[in-house]
């Protein structure tokens, strides 16, 4: 489908100023595009690592745009696309978590599969760290890489998951528990 | 002195952005050619591939057994009467299945009647 530049369509506007809703479709499509872009790589970073590097993570993350680009309407300009579109995918990891009724193991040769093979030590300590994170609860998972991976703020991460800033915290917290007990004494320096 | 968490947030921030994850073409394109409408279909799930694969596997061996079924009674242990059942044992290294062939006119509706290991 070939696109056209609404750079173009602007400096050539229709006569009486109107478009039709096939150029506005255009012109949604592109900005729905445009912004994506930039954060293809860290959504689904967020979605791979959420699900412990599981294959399905590619159906969720597919899933998870194309739901966006069909409810792009409802996204309202005074809001961060960025979170609004985590949100979604908050939402499909949850919907998958929810549908899945076996619980997703760590596989190591995966993980140290995707790593630079560089530093011996700290891959290792990456990996301990992925496996703790697989003991957390799905909930916990979500909270846990929206922060870490993907870099959302507490009050982002209230927004995105539809919760207070407070109950984030305890979240992380628990989270963060949950990982230092998992990982016992392997981390005291 | 308090001594410092050794888990601290930015020894775990590192450690989960320590994977680089970018996203694999072929999921960008197959994403991308289904928003411009070149694709429409939707890839099934994972789960839903492995049951339509176990839905299909079933159906052709169901096929098999009830087109092979005539041949097995032909060949195999003694013919039963029309209208009754016979036995058909096969054995599988490991394994000895029974199947029942309901005879009707026409084919053979195979039972499998147990699995032994």
């Amino acid at each position: 489908m070939k696109l056209i530049n609404p750079l173009a369509l602007a400096r050539h506007p229709r006569p009486g100023g109107e478009i039709s809703s096939a150029e506005q479709e255009i012109w949604e499509m592109e900005g729905f595009e445009s912004r994506l872009e930039p954060l293809k790589d860290g959504l689904y970073g967020f979605i791979l690592k959420s699900l412990g590097f599981n294959e399905d993570a590619a159906d969720v993350y597919q899933e998870t745009v194309l739901r966006a680009f069909k409810y792009r309407k409802g996204f309202k300009r005074d809001r961060s696309f960025k979170t609004w579109i985590f949100s979604i995918a908050n939402n499909e990891v949850r919907r998958y978590f929810r549908k899945a009724k076996h619980t997703l193991s760590i596989d190591r040769e995966t993980i140290f599969g995707m790593m630079p093979g560089k530093e011996a030590d700290k891959e290792q300590r990456v990996y301990e760290i992925f496996a703790a994170a697989a003991f957390l609860t799905e909930r916990q998972k979500r909270m846990f890489f929206l922060f870490y991976e993907s870099g959302f703020s507490i009050r982002e991460i209230a927004q995105i998951t539809g919760t207070t800033e407070n109950n984030v915290k305890v979240t992380l917290n628990q989270s963060r528990a949950r990982i230092r007990s998992h990982l016992g004494g392997s981390h005291e320096t | 002195m308090k001594r410092k968490d050794p888990l601290d947030d930015r020894f775990i921030r590192d450690a989960v952005q320590f994977i680089p994850t970018p996203i694999p073409p072929q999921l960008n394109k197959r994403v991308a050619d289904m928003l411009t409408g070149r694709r429409r279909s939707k890839r099934p799930s994972f789960h839903r591939r492995w049951r339509l694969g176990i839905a299909l596997a079933a159906s052709v061996l169901f096929g098999v057994l009830v087109l092979t079924g005539p041949f097995l009674r032909d060949h195999g242990e003694p013919t039963a009467t029309p209208g009754r059942s016979i036995t058909t044992r096969i054995d599988i290294p490991g394994k000895k299945i029974t199947i029942v062939w309901m005879q009707r006119e026409g084919f053979s509706l195979p039972l499998i009647q147990g699995v032994k290991p």
